[in-house]
């Protein structure tokens, strides 16, 4: 069995198998195929395997409909199962320590206070880090550890300190509502004692 | 049987899909029932066997959790047909992983896929479907996608992540070893 020259044609016989050519297209394979013993036999092998490879396994449709997530205008009625609930088990969530909700907070005011300190014109230089001695912390300063030992402890003065007991409720409100759809683990940082808020041993 | 393939079928499955984002569960049954013997199909042919129904289900359930941000860029059906082509793959991907960690040895896809099961009916189809199972992986998806789902080399190209071009050498190189393995 050879390959017919006329690729065109041979590219429309599996659309003309299937019945879905009409029109100049259908009768331009009709008669093209009446003289060609090439695209014949391509056209009855193509047949074929319509036959032999066209079967579906049965599926049972109802289950598939049930596993589905419920249509978005659904999703905020009473009853209706989220998406997330009716999916399969995913991968494993790994659960938040306490005090990593604590370490974001805490890196977030870090980097909002770099940001803003980078952001002022004119000033290009890294907003002043002092690189911890071993003394003790000032009051009201914070300290974050990274688990790489080659980043040193930054110590920042003024920072969270400097917020309220109630601005800090909000900020870490805030947290907890964007942190709600991410798993992330916290390794083994090294977490130290920060001032203005209080121990969540939950 | 068949299934028609969704290029005259588009405005029907995207009046599906607004009725279902609209809150019509039962437009979610009619777009299961359109498509879910291709993808079954499908599935069979690039060598699922058990699993076909949850592979089937797995590709609905990711498509209609992102189906309300689908923009009907390609056709319903060939986005389907990527989806479960993508959880297929992964699947080999974490079979070939298990079978290396309990020291099986791996044949090649050509010995491991055997689509006779049941009752073939003519020789002729048994012995395509054996020329078939002996493509590579890749032409099989290309030839399946094109004969018996009668996708274009473009919607090929979308489902296997490659250019038009490229699908229409993998077809014919296809249909080349099916020649050569039924002379």
């Amino acid at each position: 069995m050879r390959d017919c020259a006329n690729a065109e044609l041979r590219d429309l016989l599996p659309d003309y198998a299937r019945g879905r050519l009409s029109g100049a297209g259908r009768a331009a394979v009709e008669r093209h195929v009446a003289s060609c013993a090439d695209c014949a036999a391509e056209l009855e092998i193509l047949r074929a395997a319509g036959r032999a490879l066209g079967v579906a396994p049965a599926v049972d449709v109802a289950r598939i409909v049930a596993a589905l997530p419920p249509a978005p205008a659904r999703r905020s009625e009473p009853g209706v199962t989220s998406i997330e609930s009716r999916r399969r088990p995913a991968a494993a969530h790994v659960p938040v320590r306490p005090w990593a909700r604590r370490v974001a907070a805490i890196a977030a005011v870090v980097v909002g206070v770099v940001g803003i300190t980078l952001a002022r014109p004119g000033e290009h230089e890294l907003p002043p880090v002092s690189l911890p001695t071993a003394g003790s912390p000032r009051d009201g300063a914070v300290e974050v550890a990274s688990a790489d030992r080659d980043v040193p402890v930054l110590t920042m003065a003024g920072g969270v300190g400097d917020l309220s007991e109630e601005e800090l409720r909000t900020l870490l409100g805030e947290l907890e509502t964007i942190d709600d759809g991410t798993a992330f683990e916290v390794g083994d940082v090294a977490l130290p004692a920060v001032s203005g808020i209080e121990e969540d041993t939950t | 049987m068949t299934g028609e393939p969704a290029h005259g079928e588009d405005a029907a499955d995207g009046a599906l899909i607004e009725r279902w984002r609209g809150g019509d569960e039962r437009a979610a049954t009619a777009l299961v029932e359109r498509h879910a013997p291709a993808l079954a199909r499908f599935a069979a042919n690039l060598g699922a066997r058990d699993d076909v129904e949850e592979l089937v289900q797995d590709t609905f359930v990711r498509a209609f959790s992102s189906l309300d941000s689908f923009r009907g860029e390609s056709s319903l059906r060939t986005w389907l047909f990527t989806i479960e082509r993508r959880l297929l793959l992964d699947r080999r991907r974490t079979e070939r992983r298990r079978r290396e960690d309990v020291g099986v040895e791996e044949g090649t896809a050509v010995t491991e896929y055997d689509p006779l099961d049941g009752v073939v009916a003519a020789e002729t189809e048994a012995r395509l479907r054996e020329a078939v199972g002996r493509l590579t992986t890749t032409q099989r998806e290309v030839f399946t996608l094109r004969v018996t789902e009668g996708l274009s080399y473009r919607e090929i190209a979308d489902v296997v992540g490659s250019t038009e071009g490229a699908a229409r050498v993998h077809y014919h190189n296809a249909m080349r070893a099916v020649k050569e393995y039924l002379s």
